[in-house]
């Protein structure tokens, strides 16, 4: 599953969608909004998304990692909005038969969306506001 | 023959800060690279000009190729370097 969504993520939903009988292994990424960057205090995060582009580019990365790694099944969703402080920005779910390339397919998936998906945060600080 | 057609050029994050539109529609002639389109674009928008080495301008979601020809209903997009996830 690929989804950019304004409402937050429920990882055990997430989790149940991917169990199945072939699956021993489920790693997950949970990105969370940090209260501090660059020693200041965040009051929270508005993020915006190209998101005709951005789900082009999830899909892409998650055959990718299909490919590139023996799993099963994938979960990306990333959250578009205002966002406070300790809420999910971002899930990764990876499923496969074993761990060690789960944990190496989510890394890498983390990775892929950080280089190349077209979203940006947007830092609300007291000091003012700044496109990281 | 000069023909015309219509292509959307949309503007997120920072760009779309100092542009002040999110999307914009333009008619230009046939043949025109997407380069050319950019010049325009900075003359229109000359604080664009600041940004110019850092912005990421892509072609129907793609990096765009700033030697081809822009094509009717083309979508361009300028964005600053991403930071999702």
């Amino acid at each position: 599953m690929i989804e950019i969504t304004e409402n937050d993520i429920s990882i055990e939903e997430v989790i149940n969608k991917i169990k199945h009988e072939s699956v021993g292994a489920i790693v997950t990424f949970l990105g969370t909004v940090r209260g501090f960057s660059n020693n200041k205090q965040v009051k929270r995060l508005e993020i915006d998304a190209y998101k005709e582009m951005a789900i082009e580019k999830m899909i892409d990365i998650k055959e990718e990692t299909l490919k590139k790694f023996e799993v099963e099944k994938i979960t990306i969703i990333h959250r578009i909005g205002k966002l406070n402080i300790t809420e999910n920005i971002v899930l990764i779910a990876v499923a496969g038969s074993h761990r060690k390339q789960a944990f190496r397919a989510c890394e890498y998936i983390i990775n892929e969306l950080k280089k190349i998906v077209p979203i940006w945060k947007l830092e609300i600080t007291k000091n003012g506001k700044c496109w990281k | 023959m000069g023909d015309t057609m219509k292509i959307k050029i949309k503007f997120f994050a920072s760009i779309r800060e100092i542009v002040g539109k999110n999307e914009i529609e333009i008619e230009i002639n046939s043949n025109t690279k997407v380069g050319d389109v950019i010049e325009n674009l900075k003359l229109q928008f000359p604080k664009l000009k600041k940004v110019e080495s850092t912005t990421i301008i892509v072609l129907n979601h793609n990096i765009a190729n700033l030697d081809k020809e822009v094509k009717e209903g083309d979508v361009l997009a300028l964005f600053p370097p991403v930071s999702g996830g």
